[in-house]
């Protein structure tokens, strides 16, 4: 027999509804010519990470760089971005830890709403996390590039290794299927 | 949503099940229990409180109630509870790293004027727990709105929680303080000339504010041996140095306890000085960062080499001398001389300021109480003193006595004397229990 009543203490978030979700931006055809944006949110190898992977990317593609920052902890204001309307498309690094794998994802959504495919570059202690932060965002379909733990504390010859994991993902995720 | 459960102990195992509580047990939360909060602060549960962007999750009263109540917190605490709720999502705050980094950061909450007599909140003895209801069941239900209506599930051993919930809470270690958050009251009234934190930072006295900030972690100290201000802002520098290895130009809060606001005011330091002498004993040059090994959380700085221009190059350890960078609050208890530092992430993150808004329908105070209390403002009047009274926090009756300019502010009886006239003609005035109410003096404003 019931004999109390008790309230559900969650939130249930936006994306519930599907109404509120969002397609990824537009594939392109091809890397070759396009500019492509680095964006670095500061976090320990972010920055050489990035370069690296560029590099990587050079040995098959022409592609003009455009670097930037980004917040590594929060949403970005839509404001904040700098010239990454130049972009064709943008590589963000790194997805390391807990703030910056999630927020990242959500500032890689703002930037496929922004019609700019977007990868993230996250590592695999947050895969859940950050499927779960596109889901609330509303773009549960949005793609990242998956490297190994740790990046943080490599020295260069292991982030290398790093970079050319990453650079093998960047083509399948921001071109249309080949 | 809504569960049919048989007593308190069937409530507490689906709570546990679902993964919505922090492992201890909860008040479960009825309708009729959730509805006394909302009526305390005067919303409605589907006010909408704010928004958390990073996961899209409207933030509404109902569900903060919902947690308020497994907290264990009062109907009369549900304002002060919103209150944290909205200097949390003011977008200058970083709540998502604090809702969900590897770090162990927690949140830390001041609270200054008129609120700490009316919820009978400790400033004293214990003050960041354990022991009073009003401080720890606030931070419980800052902790249980993260977890439940933020989704910071933190996880509860193993890679996969029993209850489903996906773990967005990435913290590494955890902390003590994660529970309840450090629950700060200042004690304003001991050394007025040591502004309260609200009123430095521009709010009235009158006003009841929260002061929210992102907690890395802190340094508790003894400061038995130092007898002037200048030995203690040398010991504390050193403390607040070190914390450089985490943060830099972001804030940190000293808690000063009594016996040191005592040395002080005797030496006719405000809170101004202290901040000011504690910033400059603590800001270093690059150069010395880098051949020290002061580094930041998100940087390499001290494996770099040292260059040209690096010694006129300044970091600090708080973004300015300012109140809102470097937070001195006055509370602890009557003896100890145990300070702590607490210092947040660094970087942009900012402390914020909110007034805490009570329910507004029963702001004026009711002709009974007027009444009863007419013989007591009449014989003030005739010696030169004014009482003026005022309701806050929707029921809380403040008593306020100024001297007129031309009397003796400090010729008054004893606060305690005149709080016992206050209390027997208010008693005399009605069979029912005198309203709580706070007594203000000339000296205290």
């Amino acid at each position: 027999m019931a004999l109390m009543t008790v309230l559900d203490p969650t939130q249930a978030p936006l994306a519930d509804d599907p109404s509120s979700t969002f397609a990824v931006a537009s594939r392109l055809d091809t890397l070759d010519g396009k500019t492509l944006g680095l964006w670095n949110n500061r976090k320990i190898n972010a920055a050489p990470l990035l370069e690296m992977i560029a590099q990587e990317l050079a040995k098959t593609y022409r592609v003009e760089l455009v670097r930037g920052i980004y917040d590594p902890g929060n949403l970005m204001p839509t404001d904040g971005w700098g010239e990454v309307d130049r972009c064709d498309a943008v590589i963000l690094a790194n997805g390391d830890c807990g703030a910056c794998s999630t927020s990242g994802i959500v500032n890689a959504i703002e930037l496929e709403k922004r019609g700019i495919p977007a990868v993230l570059v996250s590592t695999p202690p947050f895969t859940e996390a950050v499927q779960v932060s596109a889901s609330l965002r509303g773009m549960p379909a949005i793609r990242w590039a998956l490297i190994e733990h740790p990046v943080a504390s490599l020295d260069n010859d292991e982030l290398r290794d790093r970079a050319i994991a990453a650079a093998r993902q960047v083509p399948d995720i921001v071109l249309a299927s080949r | 949503m809504r569960y049919e459960v048989s007593d308190f102990a069937e409530a507490n195992e689906l709570f546990h099940r679902n993964g919505w509580t922090d492992g201890l047990p909860v008040i479960p939360p009825t309708p009729e229990r959730v509805a006394s909060f909302l009526e305390a602060a005067g919303l409605e549960a589907e006010d909408r409180i704010g928004f958390y962007r990073e996961r899209r999750l409207p933030i509404l009263a109902g569900k903060l109630a919902v947690n308020a109540v497994m907290a264990g917190c009062l109907p009369d605490y549900f304002p002060v509870v919103v209150a944290i709720v909205e200097a949390m999502l003011d977008a200058d705050f970083p709540i998502h790293v604090v809702n969900s980094s590897t770090g162990s950061f927690t949140l830390g909450f001041i609270i200054n004027g008129p609120v700490r007599q009316a919820l009978g909140m400790n400033c004293s003895g214990n003050m960041l727990g354990p022991g009073n209801r009003a401080n720890s069941t606030i931070g419980r239900a800052i902790r249980l709105i993260q977890l439940n209506v933020m989704r910071s599930i933190p996880g509860a051993g193993g890679a996969e929680p029993e209850h489903g919930r996906p773990v967005l809470d990435r913290s590494m270690m955890g902390q003590p303080a994660k529970y309840a958050g450090y629950h700060i009251v200042e004690n304003e009234e001991a050394y007025p000339a040591l502004k309260p934190l609200h009123v430095e930072l521009g709010f009235e006295p009158a006003d009841s504010t929260v002061t929210l900030l992102m907690v890395a972690g802190y340094h508790w100290i003894c400061a038995h041996g130092e007898q002037t201000p200048e030995e203690w802002v040398d010991t504390m520098a050193h403390y607040v140095v070190g914390a450089g290895m985490l943060h830099e130009q972001g804030y940190g809060a000293l808690l000063l306890p009594l016996e040191n606001a005592r040395l002080f005011a005797k030496a006719g330091w405000s809170k101004a000085d202290i901040r000011q002498a504690l910033y400059e004993r603590t800001r270093r040059s690059v150069a010395w960062v880098k051949s020290n090994g002061w580094k930041v959380t998100l940087q390499r700085r001290r494996f770099e080499p040292v260059e040209p221009g690096d010694e006129e190059r300044f970091l600090a350890m708080a973004g300015s001398p300012g109140p809102q960078d470097l937070l001195v609050t006055v509370c602890g208890g009557p003896a100890g001389s145990w300070p702590y530092y607490l210092y947040g992430g660094g970087g942009p993150a900012k402390a914020i300021t909110r007034r805490i808004r009570f329910r507004e329908a029963a702001s004026t105070v009711s002709p009974a109480i007027v009444q009863a209390l007419e013989p007591l403002r009449a014989m003030l009047a005739a010696d030169g003193y004014a009482l003026s009274l005022r309701i806050e926090g929707g029921n809380h009756l403040i008593a306020r006595i100024d001297a007129e300019s031309s009397v003796c502010a400090d010729c008054l009886v004893s606060k305690d004397i005149m709080r016992r006239y206050v209390e027997e003609a208010l008693r005399a005035a009605s069979s029912a229990a005198p309203p709580s109410f706070v007594l203000e003096y000339p000296k205290d404003h």
